[in-house]
């Protein structure tokens, strides 16, 4: 039974990675699968400020177990170094916030900090303010990609205006 | 419901190339995803890629008026799509170009975009030293919002799927309400 269930949730996520809009998005650029063995997914993400012409990169790591029931959990990650890196301090306050050190449990990380990702939903009742931001299996992984390019444009902003500063 | 179509013919299997035939098909082939407009869900198919590729995507997805192609998220028209790509998503709109006016503040201000553009790329520039050049705290919080709507508009979502009919204007309210912290 839990073979089933987890080959079930493989075969979604890899549904997902040869659809359409997962694989234009890698053809546009926004993002870029780094490795993948189920049910961890490295990707970079590229986002892009078109008032700036800024861009920038962050990589992310994704825990896909039980998918699409449950979203996936989401960290910042270093590809080289097969960690996650230290919290961003030099960014907009929002995304210096998402990438913080947080967890509910002392000693646990908790992820990226935004209603979409896997525990921070469960956190303080996002889920319940933000159900427009928030995973349920009806979506599709391009979700969670969209909200990462949506991070590091962010990111990517700051860093414009930082440079015409 | 979500619903992103799969196509049921995507032919990127791993391993041994095939033989030259076969690459030469499925160098002509491409994957697409679009949407019309407001419709629902997307539609998606697989097209041979052509100097009729316009024409082709028109009788395949049964559209007789006159309808703009662009890429999703793209800002001009896509006569056909770039070589070497094996999927697209496109969005089909009858506006070439949607104007969209964003109230914040007692002021209004507009810029023209191409239907496929996102909401969120009409967000950057909203807060941008071209819109109403927000700080980055305030950047953050803000969001595009149909007047009189309760969520804000999904970021990701082409404007012109927001477009109201015989229109090819969108206004949209700019909030900043708090919607960032648990």
């Amino acid at each position: 039974m839990a073979e089933a269930i987890r080959s079930a949730a493989q075969r979604t996520l890899e549904a997902h990675l040869s659809s359409v809009r997962f694989l234009a998005g890698v053809e546009q650029g926004r993002w870029e699968v780094m490795r993948y063995g189920f049910s961890s997914l490295d990707v970079n993400v590229t986002g892009f400020d078109p008032p700036t012409g800024q861009s920038a990169t962050f990589g992310f790591q994704l825990l896909c177990d039980n998918f699409p029931a449950t979203g996936p959990f989401i960290q910042h990650w270093d590809h080289a170094a097969g960690k996650r890196p230290v919290p961003l301090a030099n960014s907009s306050p929002s995304v210096v916030d998402a990438l913080k050190e947080w967890g509910d449990r002392p000693g646990t990380y908790g992820g990226i900090y935004r209603p979409w990702q896997r525990l921070a939903a469960l956190h303080n009742g996002w889920a319940a303010k933000r159900p427009d931001l928030v995973w349920h299996r009806e979506r599709h992984l391009t979700f969670i990609m969209e909200r990462l390019y949506e991070l590091v444009s962010e990111h990517a902003a700051w860093l414009g205006q930082a440079r015409a500063a | 419901m979500e619903n992103h179509n799969q196509n049921e013919n995507v032919k990127r299997g791993e391993g041994q190339p095939p033989d030259s035939d076969a690459v030469v098909a499925e160098a002509l082939e491409i994957d697409i995803e679009i949407e019309i407009e407001d419709r629902e869900e997307p539609i998606g198919l697989s097209i041979v890629v052509d100097e009729r590729f316009h024409e082709s995507v028109r009788a395949r997805i049964g559209v007789t008026e006159e309808m703009h192609l662009f890429e999703h998220g793209h800002d001009k028209p896509l006569p056909c799509p770039p070589h070497g790509r094996k999927a697209i998503r496109l969005v089909g709109h009858r506006c070439p170009v949607v104007t969209l006016q964003v109230r914040y503040d007692h002021r209004t201000i507009e810029h023209r975009f191409a239907p496929s553009e996102t909401v969120f790329k009409g967000l950057q520039w909203a807060v941008s030293k071209q819109g109403f050049g927000l700080d980055p705290v305030a950047a953050a919080k803000a969001n595009l919002i149909l007047p009189g709507a309760d969520a804000p508009l999904p970021r990701e979502a082409a404007l012109g799927k927001f477009v109201k009919h015989s229109h090819c204007t969108l206004v949209v309210d700019l909030t900043l309400k708090d919607f960032s912290n648990g």
